[in-house]
């Protein structure tokens, strides 16, 4: 076998050269697409229709049915937002001491609060029964499974979170999965009373989108719970609309990195600019948001105007699609505004200002829908007024303001000198869903230059950064 | 304290190009007298009122504009809206005007030299372009189809081809916010001294020597500069995956890889002998289909165009170009166009419509109107009636005349994956360099046949005007002005004579092949004497021999697809350069490690022809190959250990080695520098003498490959040789005199 060594040899020899070919032939090859590892796998989920064949008598024994397996969950939604209405207790920026705030317990300058008025406000509890502030929390067989997991679409809800009577709930019940975009859309999506009024980013086309909707789930399929994911029920990402900081929240660099972009200047910009700002230009691109509210005007008979400019119970309302965000330097919290604050002497109440500027590290800029309004406050101890409106004698059944405010100070605690107006108040809402597909992204000129879209002034720069050399 | 207020006040203007705090102070208009007028009706002057601050006779006299015939005012360009738009509000209590003077942005430039579209809106193409100006607001984008937008192109309104793919915006300087103004400025503003052209001597980079900022204001020079790529971008770093980079920056213009393509409404021809219902010259278009809808500019299809990439002779580089063939009535005498305005009058009269006698010569098929096929001055009849309307309008002796011009491109700049970067579209047998670019198509008007005009000749050089079925072409150029693009150029003697020499190879070993099997069926194999197993090469020996091989066949692969690339599609362009070179280098290795292994090891004389009488050897040799060998000759020299060679190949290795190889070896690297130093090359003839002698050599080895790979065969068996060249051992047959046999045969 001596004769064979040299073949070896030589073999081995013609082996490498070719490898080497191979691999300098691989690396003059394209880069790999960076993000698309992190797709989404799609979630296998156990098929539970043979686990039900009794038809349920109410949402309450559907519950049951689960509990039967599911104890450790229902301890777990037992602390989470969706089932108490309230985060963590946190420190608000510019308050000392801790506090818990949630749904629960602030006010809003849509229909400002749920304090006397939970019937219909916790039709989106994930709950069953919330109809006063006698609400057991720890009744879990009150829980609401089947508003998240119902992927038979013949489940809605109702007053107090009660299933709606049409709903199917053995259907529902053998469907269970995890939580569709339509499922976690038929609350998010219809804040504020109605389709696509609150948030501006989250509406009903979000359910079965155009990549041109929402390239996430337009294009690649994504379900809310692909970036809203979170161990033991506790969904990921908060809002400044009911909390007034970004812990355990989603960044896009969570699966992006980083320096996402083959260009070096474009990556700088990710240190100042939020990446919302580029990748969101406008909002509401079908379905008109609400971005005006003036209460002040309800209670008028003769208005014949349509349900989108003016209602009797409501008031004054400006929608407003393809809207182009405000830009507010952001740090992930906000102040927020609590009941029984007073409120300041001139100019608009802020009910939840991002806080940031141009030199809080971290602090970015980031596109905000505003919503504007006027809603009723004390003009004799200036704090805003919840007042009792679809509960028993309030103003939407008496249309009487005065009448509505005094009943609602059992529920609320806050003092009522008899005295009211309307002021002036903004909430800020930012802006993180309905990412355009990448060449609708804003370009250079569409900020900077003559017809840039941010008043760099207001922003904190002397002027456009771009011609005074100033970096972001 | 005036100094002061001046300085703060060029300082301010200067800097900040947009957004600018506008700090020009109110001033009273005047008419050209001196006297202060309120509005524009009055007759104002720019020399006077703008004279009231700024060297207006400077300005003039240091003027783009005006060398090119072309007055503007200052108010056109630093007033808004110019001064038909001012409004009672503009002025200040004092009869003032107080609205700001500020620099040009891009729509004002636009106005006058092309499509500028900078607004929200979509983009579109109006029906005024068909009034053909070409100085307006289409004037480059007819001369060259140049649009300098931000915008996406994907998202304009017009139908282009492949829309949904055009993923990027019209110009990235104008979507980078990089304005007309940041290339475009006065030649001596202090502000910009490192982007001016100015020449001095080589060792500066720059001149320090600026005016002071009040003397500027006073005396802005208007010959503006235009910025050379290279002042802003460092071309070769900005370059890290070009091959070669010097040498492409040095050979071609950055527009002639960064616009590829332009897709607005670029001018083929253009016929100001008639005058079209709407008023303009009769056009044709490059890369647009008009379809069914001559009169909407913005239903017609753009499918783009490739401009032709010209030889500019001053810089002896490569630029894209339009051409633009024009034929227009000029006064017989004084040579000068006749304006369009006088045409229009003699197709037209008072109330826009054509002249009815007119009307009658052109319509030809009597439907009432005069189409576009009809309107051309395609005989005597129509010639001499439009003639003597023009006589009549007062132009002595009219007649036509048709010319070839040539329109530089600029703007339509595009980055990143949208730059050209197929190699093949130069360096492929089909490349841009040699496509015949249509001129214009007959009829001719007034039969006149277009000349290229002086400058365009220039860039035409080497390249001829063809007459192809009744159309006007400019024919293509194999080597374009003496640049030897590999892959594209060819030198026939070189691939002619070498490809004939490789033939013959292939045909003398056929021819020799059969006979041998023809011989080998009348003689059996003569008895030898004991056969014998041989260690006849080493290891080392086998690689040197194997990797040589490999390189070699891995050079000739990818040399032919550089040099062949069309005709073969085994690897891209690139890579096979990158294969080429890395096979290059390790031939080159290859081959000193052997020289030293037979240098050290004394096997180098295996390959020296020992003593005398190698001609008398080298003759038995070749009679054995030529008669011997059918007749079942034995091999008249004994292959062993120590003489593995036989004369024959004695000579041929030297020959292969010492002459062969290194003349490869010193073309290819010739080739590679012509790369590196590009300025260098040009003391041995540059490429167009190294390529092809390179190509030959190539040539040369693979005959080499072809009568090496036969003759391996006439071993022992026939592939004893072959196995031996892999295992080392040989088989031998154990014969004691070699030269006896010799003289035997």
């Amino acid at each position: 076998m001596k004769t064979l060594k040299p073949v070896r040899g030589v073999v081995l020899g013609i082996a490498s050269a070719a490898l080497v070919a191979v691999v300098v032939w691989w690396s003059v090859g394209t880069k790999a697409d960076d993000a698309r590892p992190t797709l989404p796998a799609p979630r296998p989920h156990l098929d539970h229709s043979a686990f039900f064949n009794q038809p349920f008598k109410n949402g309450v024994d559907v519950t049951k049915a689960c509990l039967k397996c599911h104890q450790d969950e229902a301890k777990e939604l037992h602390d989470t937002p969706h089932w108490q209405w309230l985060g963590d207790e946190e420190k608000i920026p510019g308050r000392d001491g801790k506090v818990r705030i949630g749904k629960k317990n602030v006010i809003n300058n849509f229909c400002i609060s749920i304090k006397g008025n939970w019937s219909s406000c916790t039709k989106c509890h994930a709950g069953y029964g919330w109809k006063d502030q006698d609400f057991d929390f720890d009744d879990t067989s009150h829980m609401d499974c089947l508003v998240c997991h119902d992927h038979s679409g013949g489940y809605a809800k109702d007053k107090a979170g009660w299933p709606r009577k049409d709903s199917d709930l053995l259907a529902a019940a053998k469907s269970v999965g995890y939580p569709t975009r339509t499922a976690c859309g038929s609350c998010h999506n219809y804040g504020g009373g109605g389709l696509a009024v609150k948030h501006g980013d989250l509406d009903s086309t979000l359910d079965n989108p155009d990549p041109e909707d929402d390239v996430h789930m337009g294009k690649y399929g994504f379900t809310c719970v692909d970036c809203h994911g979170g161990k033991g029920h506790t969904i990921k990402g908060k809002t400044i609309s009911v909390s007034t900081n970004d812990e355990n929240g989603i960044g896009c660099a969570d699966c992006h990195g980083a320096a996402p972009h083959e260009s070096e200047r474009l990556n700088q910009h990710a240190d100042k600019v939020a990446c919302q700002t580029c990748h969101i230009p406008t909002f509401a691109n079908s379905i008109p948001t609400k971005m005006w509210w003036d209460w002040s005007k309800a209670g008028d008979d003769t208005r014949k105007d349509d349900i989108h400019h003016y209602l009797k119970i409501k008031g004054e309302f400006r929608y407003a699609s393809h809207v182009t965000p405000e830009y507010y330097w952001f740090d992930g919290t906000a102040e927020r505004y609590l009941l029984g604050d007073r409120i300041p002497d001139e100019g608009p109440v802020r009910i939840n200002h991002p806080v940031g500027d141009r030199d809080i590290p971290g602090a970015r800029i980031w596109p905000f829908k505003v919503h504007r309004g006027k809603q009723i406050f004390d003009t004799v101890n200036r704090t805003l007024l919840a007042p009792l409106t679809s509960g028993k004698g309030g103003f939407w059944h008496d249309f009487d303001w005065d009448k509505a405010l005094r009943l609602a100070v059992k529920y609320t605690g806050l003092p009522y000198s008899g005295h009211y107006g309307f002021v002036k108040t903004e909430m800020y809402w930012p802006i993180n869903h309905m990412v355009q597909p990448k060449n609708k992204a804003l370009r250079c000129v569409d900020c900077h230059g003559p017809q840039g879209r941010l008043d760099w002034k207001a922003l904190g720069y002397p002027g456009d950064p771009m011609n005074e050399g100033v970096r972001p | 304290m005036k100094t002061l207020a001046v300085l703060t006040l060029g300082f301010t203007i200067v800097v900040p190009a947009f957004g600018a705090e506008h700090i020009h102070p109110a001033f009273a208009l005047k008419d050209w007298a001196g006297n202060t007028v309120f509005d524009e009706a009055a007759g104002v002057s720019d020399m006077t009122t703008c004279g009231q601050c700024h060297d207006t006779a400077y300005i003039q006299a240091h003027n783009t504009h005006k060398e090119h015939g072309q007055d503007v005012s200052c108010f056109q360009c630093h007033l808004k809206g110019g001064l038909e738009g001012l409004e009672p509000e503009d002025f200040n209590g004092q009869g003032l005007l107080k609205k700001p003077m500020t620099p040009p942005d891009c729509n004002t430039c636009g106005q006058c030299h092309g499509m500028v579209h900078q607004d929200k809106k979509f983009l579109e193409i109006g029906p005024e372009i068909l009034e053909g100006k070409e100085v307006g607001p289409f004037g480059r984008t007819l001369q060259t189809g140049e649009i300098f937008s931000p915008q996406i192109i994907t998202f304009s309104h017009i139908d282009l081809k492949d829309k949904y793919k055009l993923d990027y915006p019209w110009d990235i300087h104008a979507e980078r916010g990089v304005h007309c103004t940041a290339c475009h400025f006065p030649a001596n503003d202090p502000a910009r001294p490192d982007l001016t052209t100015r020449k001095g001597p080589k060792h500066l980079k720059r001149d320090p020597r600026t005016l002071d900022l009040g003397s500027y204001l006073k005396k802005p020079d208007h010959r503006f500069a235009a910025a050379q790529c290279e002042a802003c971008h460092d071309t070769v770093k900005a370059h890290p995956n070009l091959p070669y980079p010097r040498r492409h920056m040095e050979a071609l213009s950055c527009q002639a890889c960064h616009v590829p393509t332009l897709r607005g409404p670029a001018l083929e021809s253009t016929d100001r002998t008639v005058v079209t219902s709407k008023n303009g010259p009769r056009m044709t278009f490059r890369g647009v289909d008009v379809g069914h809808g001559p009169d909407y500019p913005n239903t017609w299809f753009y499918k783009g165009y490739s401009p032709a990439l010209l030889h500019e002779g001053g810089k002896d580089r490569f630029a894209p170009f339009n051409l633009v063939t024009t034929w227009q009535w000029i006064e017989g005498d004084s040579g000068e166009p006749v304006p369009f305005e006088t045409v229009r009058k003699a197709f037209k009269g008072e109330d826009g419509e054509y002249l009815p006698g007119l009307k009658a010569l052109f319509d030809k098929n009597h439907d009432g109107r005069i189409d576009s096929s009809e309107l051309v001055l395609d005989s005597r009849d129509k010639t001499d009636a439009i003639r003597t309307r023009l006589e009549s309008l007062g132009v002595k002796s009219p007649r036509i005349v048709g010319t070839v011009g040539s329109h530089p491109i600029r703007h339509g700049v595009v980055a990143g994956k949208w730059v050209e970067n197929d190699c093949r579209t130069c360096h492929g047998v089909e490349s841009r360099f040699n496509e015949a670019i249509p001129l214009a198509s007959g009829p001719f008007p007034g039969g006149v046949s277009p000349t290229l005009d002086k400058k365009t000749k220039a860039l035409i050089a080497g390249r001829r005007l063809e007459d192809r079925g009744g159309g006007l072409v400019l024919g293509g150029n194999e080597e374009p002005e003496g640049h030897y693009v590999l892959g594209h150029s060819r030198r026939p003697w070189s691939d002619w004579f070498g490809f004939w020499v490789f033939v013959l190879s292939v045909l003398g070993v056929a021819v020799h092949g059969t006979m041998r099997m023809l011989s080998r069926r009348k003689h059996a194999q003569a008895p030898g004497g004991t056969l014998e197993k041989v260690y006849m090469y080493g290891v080392y020996e086998r690689i040197w021999h194997w990797t040589m091989a490999l390189g070699i066949i891995m050079l000739l692969l990818t040399g032919f697809q550089i040099h062949y690339s069309q005709g073969f599609a085994l690897m891209a362009f690139p890579t096979a350069v990158f294969v080429h070179n890395f096979f290059a280098v390790v031939l080159l290795i290859n081959a000193f490690l052997g020289m030293f292994f037979h240098l050290a090891t004394g096997e180098i004389r295996q390959f020296i022809p020992e003593g005398a009488g190698l001609l008398r050897r080298l003759w038995i040799q070749a009679v054995f190959y030529g008669k011997g060998i059918f007749a079942g000759a034995s091999h008249p020299f004994l292959k062993t250990r120590m003489h593995k060679l036989n004369p024959l190949q004695q000579f041929t290795y030297v020959g292969l080695l010492n002459v062969l190889f290194p003349f490869q070896v010193v073309t290819g690297l010739l080739l590679w520098l012509a790369g590196l130093m590009p300025e260098d090359t040009v003391a041995f003839g540059g490429l167009s003498v190294v390529a092809p002698l390179h190509n030959l050599g190539s040539w040369m080895f693979l005959s080499f490959l072809v009568v090496h790979v036969y003759l391996t065969t006439t071993g022992h068996t026939i592939t004893s040789n072959i196995k031996a060249m892999f295992t080392g051992w040989d088989i031998s047959e154990d014969e004691p005199h070699e030269t006896s046999r010799g003289e035997a045969s």
